[in-house]
């Protein structure tokens, strides 16, 4: 009796779980699972894996979800993915990541592993592509844990660096964002810009030479304004509703547990302790991978004085390392000036 | 101690049976159409046990009777749900419901429920120690809970019908997922057909 039920369950099993397409094509659309420590991670690929480039996307955060925003190309991607393959993922404890997972299992260490082993699966499934990490914000922090994880492992071809958040000490992000105004007020100034308001955002960032307190910060913020008020592009990645209805109604993802759970927060907690009151950017150096930073020139959060530093301190070659500065974008230069995103992401894919 | 319990509860059961207190044929069987977040589709079967039945009269405003049939119901719920690329979720909830119905049969119902799913994830792959990479069988065992209402026709309060029909939202939460509990939102469309009364 107990038999004929299991072959039953396989029987049901194996008519629901259709099997997913890894042949290499022009305009892929796969999804599948990576098991890691008895948790199992939704990967999302899309694109032309036939060019055999395949780019992994490690999203911000932490606690954010991946797969929900790439349903819809809300990071507007489909450029990039005419010419190569983008996989997505949702990042252990958010999203559509299913399993009963021990917090003490949410470790820097554990994401990095996660990240390895979504790798070899890739390798694995699509025939040995070069697979290359494209990271954004906290992403970018999860990015260079993992390649300095595993730096002898040669894992991954390239980085492409949007806007990444590298270091988390408080003390050292505020004098980057001092540095940020007080270079902006002279730029601004130099170019005959609102003159007068400049000149006294500069007074302002010299009578405060470190900012520490709430008030000096909202007075720091008070001159920049919110994204979309005064000098900081609007560009926002946030979800229109038509979209969010796209996703809860019109796709694979679950996205109850994505929006409606305080497992997305609590993740965030653990993960944001560990990393709270660090600086990678010194330890770039032992990188030696071709590297492709994108900053957009108005971020505010992670300031391009901190991009422009970070990107000085890689140990890769002068030659194989690059850095661009959007004049257009925030802290989401996908949002901002994506065309020309796609254009510098497949150029660097082109050339490695 | 839970293997302690488990023979308890059946014992307890087959005795309530032997005693000719409790009949496994239910009151009503039940099948539905339930569309995880509609449009994932799924099925299930359910057994509807009456376990209390009582009428209430009211005077209405212009003096006249108005009576309201209640009922406690246990429903044994067996199903499932197919959610493409997510997951495949085969569930066994018992519910406890309480019922109210109208002359004409109209009936609202609200409920809770707490049982078990199994779910089978797709497609998943996993990194062995040996640097090879195999697809794995996956899935996860929970405990189900889930809140409903029902709103439905009955036609044997005015008829002597045997089906009633119903529509039912219902959340439900699967746990212990890290470090609360999974949601879904189930939508149930279903009929009831009548096998026995309640006396």
């Amino acid at each position: 009796m107990m038999k004929r039920l299991l072959y039953i369950l396989l029987l049901v099993e194996s008519l629901m779980s259709c099997q997913e397409n890894f042949s290499l094509q022009e305009q892929t659309n796969t999804q599948f699972n990576v098991r890691v420590n008895g948790v199992e991670l939704p990967v999302f690929v899309r694109g032309n894996t036939a060019s055999k480039k395949i780019l992994l996307f490690v999203n911000s955060g932490p606690g954010l979800t991946a797969l929900d925003h790439a349903h819809v190309d809300a990071m507007n991607f489909n450029a990039i993915e005419q010419e190569y393959a983008i996989a997505y993922f949702d990042q252990r404890g958010t999203g559509n990541a299913q399993g009963t997972i021990k917090k003490e299992s949410l470790t820097l260490k554990q994401y990095s592993k996660d990240i390895f082993d979504i790798v070899k699966v890739i390798e694995a499934r699509f025939e040995n592509p070069d697979v290359y990490l494209m990271s954004h914000g906290f992403g970018s922090y999860l990015s260079a844990f993992f390649l300095l994880d595993h730096e002898d492992s040669n894992s991954v071809k390239g980085w492409v660096n949007l806007d990444g958040t590298l270091l988390t000490q408080e003390t050292r992000i505020w004098e980057y964002r001092h540095a940020f105004l007080t270079n902006l007020a002279n730029e601004e100034i130099d170019q005959g810009s609102s003159v007068d308001y400049w000149t006294s955002a500069l007074a302002w960032a010299t009578n405060n030479p470190t900012i520490s307190t709430d008030t000096q910060k909202e007075e720091w913020r008070g001159f920049l304004g919110n994204p979309g008020e005064f000098i900081i592009p609007n560009g926002q990645e946030d979800l229109k509703t038509g979209e969010t209805f796209n996703i809860v109604f019109n796709s694979s993802y679950n996205a109850l547990p994505a929006y409606w759970s305080r497992n997305a927060k609590l993740t965030a907690e653990q993960i944001s302790n560990e990393a709270r009151n660090t600086n990678l950017i010194p330890e770039l150096d032992r990188l030696t991978l071709p590297t492709l930073f994108i900053w957009g020139r108005y971020d505010e959060v992670m300031p391009p004085e901190l991009g422009e530093d970070a990107f000085d301190e890689m140990g890769t070659s002068s030659t194989d390392k690059y850095l661009e500065i959007y004049s257009q974008s925030g802290h989401e230069p996908f949002a901002n000036e994506s065309s020309k995103l796609a254009q510098d992401v497949v150029d660097f894919l082109g050339k490695y | 101690m839970r293997m302690r319990y488990l023979v308890l509860f059946v014992c307890f059961g087959l005795s309530q049976i032997a005693l000719g207190q409790f009949s496994l044929m239910p009151h009503n069987i039940g099948v539905s159409y339930v569309g995880e977040m509609f449009r994932h589709p799924g099925g299930k079967l359910s057994l509807m046990y009456n376990i209390d039945h009582w009428n209430k009269v009211n005077k209405s405003k212009r003096g006249l009777a108005k009576t309201r049939i209640n009922d406690i119901t246990l429903n044994v719920n067996f199903g499932g749900f197919y959610h493409q690329r997510y997951q495949t979720a085969l569930f066994f909830l018992p519910e406890i419901e309480y019922s109210q119905s109208n002359r004409k049969g109209w009936y609202w119902a609200t409920g809770i429920g707490l049982g078990y799913m199994r779910t089978i994830i797709p497609n998943t792959y996993e990194l062995q120690n040996d640097g090879t990479v195999t697809e794995v069988n996956a899935g996860h065992n929970y405990g189900i809970t889930n809140l409903y209402v029902t709103i439905g026709k009955d036609l044997f309060v005015q008829k002597q019908g045997r089906f009633r029909f119903f529509v039912k939202p219902q959340f439900a939460l699967a746990f212990p997922n890290y470090p609360t509990a999974t949601g879904y939102f189930l939508f149930e469309l279903g009929t009831a057909y009548k096998l026995r009364y309640f006396k």
